[in-house]
């Protein structure tokens, strides 16, 4: 499987496999869409944008 | 204690019925999602509820099918249930306020959105839930399945991990139960679940939810509504 990444306007937060750290978002809202298009920013390769949320991590809440 | 699912589904489980099911599931027209997750991850149980209803709100809603991916993030994970703020604290070398203080902001998100949703809850080794939720998969059970566990699990309802009540989860949906149980007795599926991983690996999955629309895009965490309905459309007009 050989996917594009969208970059979402707003994340809630994610739990990184690495370290099992449940991380909630702070979120950027000037990231995402392509203004011309309307269309969601597609990064060309899954490998070139590891974390894939826009935002700041806050804290780590949860395990 | 379970949180009662309604439409069970009385379902014969032959793999030849198994396999027929999952052929239409992802038939031509279907658009098929894989979300990577682990029950552990209270951000899966937000982002499956955005992602629910960013389905239901679509007008392709009839033709997309869900699959769960397994990703276990702590496969070391003892069996035996713990209390899930005891082991933030462990994990972080908190005290138990601290732990509590630590949870509250996801616990605040997700009572926003109407989620039932506790800190006092119980935390264990995934792996075989996530082999029964293979086993609910070969019969497109699976997405239902994990909702109705994600819902006991972290409202405090009920330790999903046990057996017992993961036997009771998958019945409810029409599963046999003496099926559930032979899987639990055996290391049935624990290959599926390792291939998930292996899959995740490669996709370079660092974080889940990890959610790819028709093998084509993705998304990584609990994104927002309007987020994922942009990538079903998406997905829908590649195809």
């Amino acid at each position: 499987m050989n996917v594009a990444k969208i970059v979402p306007t707003e994340v809630a937060g994610f739990c990184d496999v690495a370290t099992g750290e449940c991380v909630v978002i702070e979120t950027d809202s000037d990231t995402p869409h392509d203004p011309a298009t309307g269309e969601i920013a597609q990064l060309p390769d899954v490998a070139d944008d590891e974390s894939g949320v826009s935002g700041k991590p806050s804290k780590p809440p949860a395990a | 204690m379970l949180v009662s699912v309604h439409q069970p589904k009385d379902i014969n489980m032959t793999n030849s019925q198994s396999a027929e099911a999952t052929r239409k599931s992802t038939s031509a027209r279907q658009l098929l999602i894989d979300v990577w997750g682990d029950l552990a991850c209270p951000f899966c149980y937000i982002g499956k509820n955005r992602l629910d209803q960013a389905i239901a709100s679509s007008r392709h809603a009839d033709a997309i099918t869900v699959r769960h991916r397994a990703y276990e993030l702590d496969p070391d994970m003892p069996q035996e249930p713990r209390p899930n703020l005891g082991t933030i604290a462990a994990k972080y070398g908190k005290s138990l306020a601290e732990a509590e203080r630590m949870e509250d902001q996801v616990v605040a998100l997700a009572h926003r959105e109407g989620l039932p949703f506790t800190a006092d809850r119980v935390v264990a080794n995934s792996f075989d839930v996530h082999r029964v939720l293979h086993l609910a998969g070969t019969v497109g059970l699976d997405d239902q399945l994990l909702g109705l566990l994600q819902r006991t699990l972290f409202s405090g309802q009920g330790n999903i991990y046990d057996h017992k009540v993961l036997t009771e989860a998958a019945s409810q949906l029409g599963i046999p139960r003496s099926r559930v149980e032979e899987v639990l007795a055996s290391d049935e599926y624990a290959d599926a679940v390792h291939a998930d991983e292996s899959a995740a690996r490669r996709l370079g999955i660092t974080g889940v939810p990890f959610t790819v629309f028709g093998g084509q895009i993705a998304i990584s965490g609990a994104a927002s509504i309007e987020d994922f309905a942009r990538a079903i459309d998406q997905a829908r007009s590649d195809k």
